[in-house]
């Protein structure tokens, strides 16, 4: 196993901080299914097809998690909770080693 | 003493047991008996994003390691359930190919609940030939770095079946510059499933792709040559070299331990709406499982990770007490080079199809009818129809056909 990675942050809407080890290179999504990050569901698996692996990316993240494709711009249209502009797929976000000590904000609902 | 939950299989079905009981609360010790000597792991990229080497291995995994131990979950990896003891609620427990020696396993444990989440397996090819070395089935991790690595080397390769599977793979191996055949025995792709407008949709791409099909016909048998090449002979008298056969006809189920101890099955453990089997305790999750599906007549199995987790969830809600989630229509994806395929609903019998969008943009939604109710809906390329129409379609909504038809009103303001 390639052991190259970052800690990064999800914060629940009660507050509630989650810490996790996240690989580069991988997608942000997948790093939180894998640690149960609770209100992260990912029912398609990362394909772009389901909006319930939504997050907000603070600003002070925003230069680290690229820009979302059209497709991905689409699927922002559908998810549960409120979109906000600094709304995201997670399951399109790749983990960077720059991304270190980084928090996620998980949105209300997924579906 | 309380023994807790026993689960035999730890792949979607069987791991969303363990998570979503924890989740709800559940703390008497919990068993997770998983056959395969890995971390449990995704099917669904195995013939897609794995096979072409866009996922590694650690990629695949269902939860991450220290996930089980940290939610106390007893997770017995390379170990097999021999038998089950319904009346002493007793499972006996063996080493599976790819155990560790030297790890003790215990020989037995006893359960409270049991939970059968054993899956399905691949089915053989069943000719002469069908068991020669690069003649290989999909269905685990094992399977795929076979497949893998035949894929490097491979010039030839022969699909049998035009399922999920075989046109998965096949989209992989060509966009990998392989010369690709399918044989299928229906005259068109995904026959049972699909409409002929689907299906021609769908076998056009695949040509585009390079891809070759024979329909109407099927592999009768498989001859070695010395060089290690095959030749591939067909019902209908021809036959072709290959390097490598992929065999995708379908899985058969896991009902084994449930027949032993007189579970009803039929084509499947059968379970009620709740999840549980005709033992009280013992429930059935996933491929193994078969229901009455809302608005249907007859019981069926679902192969789709929607269908393993929603019975899994099902059966940790009602183990902790708690109101049971309600049925949905099943819903599946599929992808195939630009083909993001998404389909909610089973109804096979619609008297209309409607279609949104145009076919030929490959981009399109096909919402079948039966009267005025929606049944089903097939999206090539919308997932935005898709999400709406899984709510549309388990609450049989009366959507206007002109509104289906208009891609500029959205799906989801009905309902
Ligand atoms: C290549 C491929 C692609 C797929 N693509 C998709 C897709 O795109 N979308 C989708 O929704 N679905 C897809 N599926 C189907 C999906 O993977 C299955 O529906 C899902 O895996 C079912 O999960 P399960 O837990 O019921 O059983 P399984 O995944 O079959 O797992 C059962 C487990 O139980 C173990 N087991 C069996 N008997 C015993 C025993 N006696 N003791 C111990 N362990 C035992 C087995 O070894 C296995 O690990 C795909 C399947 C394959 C193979
Ligand atoms: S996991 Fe489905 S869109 Fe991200």
């Amino acid at each position: 196993m390639t052991k190259n990675t970052v800690k990064i942050s999800f914060k629940q809407p009660s507050g509630a901080i989650k810490e996790i080890e996240a690989p580069v290179g991988q997608s942000v999504m997948q790093a939180a299914i894998f640690n149960n990050v609770d209100g992260i569901e990912a029912e398609c698996g990362g394909s772009c097809m389901c909006a319930t692996c939504h997050i907000y990316v603070p600003a002070e993240s925003a230069n680290l998690t690229g820009t979302a494709s059209e497709e991905e711009q689409e699927m922002l249209g559908e998810t549960a909770a409120e979109r906000r502009p600094e709304s995201r797929l997670s399951c399109q976000i790749v983990v960077t080693a720059d991304m270190d000590g980084h928090t996620f904000d998980v949105p209300e609902c997924q579906s | 003493m309380t023994h807790g939950v026993c689960i035999i299989g730890a792949s979607h079905a069987g791991v969303q047991v363990a998570a979503s009981l924890r989740d709800l609360g559940y703390d008497a010790p919990i068993h997770l008996i998983h056959g395969e000597a890995t971390l449990p792991y995704q099917r669904p990229p195995l013939s897609k994003a794995y096979l072409a080497d866009s996922v590694n291995a650690d990629g695949l995994a269902l939860r991450s390691p220290d996930y089980y131990a940290s939610r106390g979950i007893e997770l017995l990896s390379a170990t097999h359930v021999h038998c089950i003891d319904a009346d002493t609620r007793r499972l006996d427990l063996r080493a599976a190919p790819g155990a560790q020696a030297g790890t003790s396993l215990p020989d037995s444990l006893t359960y409270d609940h049991l939970v059968i989440a054993t899956g399905a397996r691949a089915r053989q090819l069943p000719v002469p030939g069908g068991d020669l070395d690069g003649v290989l089935t999909l269905r685990t991790i094992e399977d795929a770095e076979q497949m893998k690595a035949r894929l490097e080397t491979a010039r030839d390769v022969v699909i049998a079946g035009a399922g999920f599977i075989g046109l998965e793979v096949a989209a992989t191996a060509g966009k990998l510059g392989k010369s690709v055949t399918v044989v299928e025995a229906q005259d068109r792709v995904l026959a049972r499933l699909f409409p002929t407008m689907m299906s021609d949709f769908l076998t056009n791409r695949h040509k585009e792709n390079g891809t070759a099909f024979l329909f109407g016909t099927q592999i009768s048998g498989i001859r070695q040559q010395t060089d290690g090449r095959k030749i591939v002979d067909f019902s209908n008298g021809d036959s072709r070299e290959a390097d490598l056969v992929v065999v995708g006809i379908g899985a058969e189920v896991n009902d084994g331990l449930a027949r032993l101890i007189g579970l009803d099955c039929d084509n499947g453990i059968l379970v009620n709406r709740e999840a549980l089997t005709s033992c009280p305790e013992i429930s059935a999750a996933g491929d193994c499982a078969a229901w009455q599906l809302p608005h249907e007549q007859n019981t069926s199995r679902t192969e789709s990770v929607q269908n393993a987790v929603d019975q899994a969830k099902i059966i940790a809600a009602r183990l902790t007490g708690n109101d049971i989630p309600e049925q949905v229509a099943p819903w599946f994806w599929s992808d195939q080079l630009d083909v993001k395929l998404q389909m909610v609903g089973t109804a096979l019998d619609a008297d209309d199809i409607v279609c949104r969008g145009e076919m030929e943009s490959g981009r399109f939604s096909l919402l079948y009818y039966q009267g005025e109710e929606l049944v089903r809906v097939d999206s090539v390329n919308r997932a935005i129809d898709h999400i709406a129409a899984r709510r549309l379609v388990t609450q049989r909504i009366k959507l206007p056909k002109d509104a289906a038809r208009d891609v500029n009103i959205k799906l989801k303001d009905f309902g």
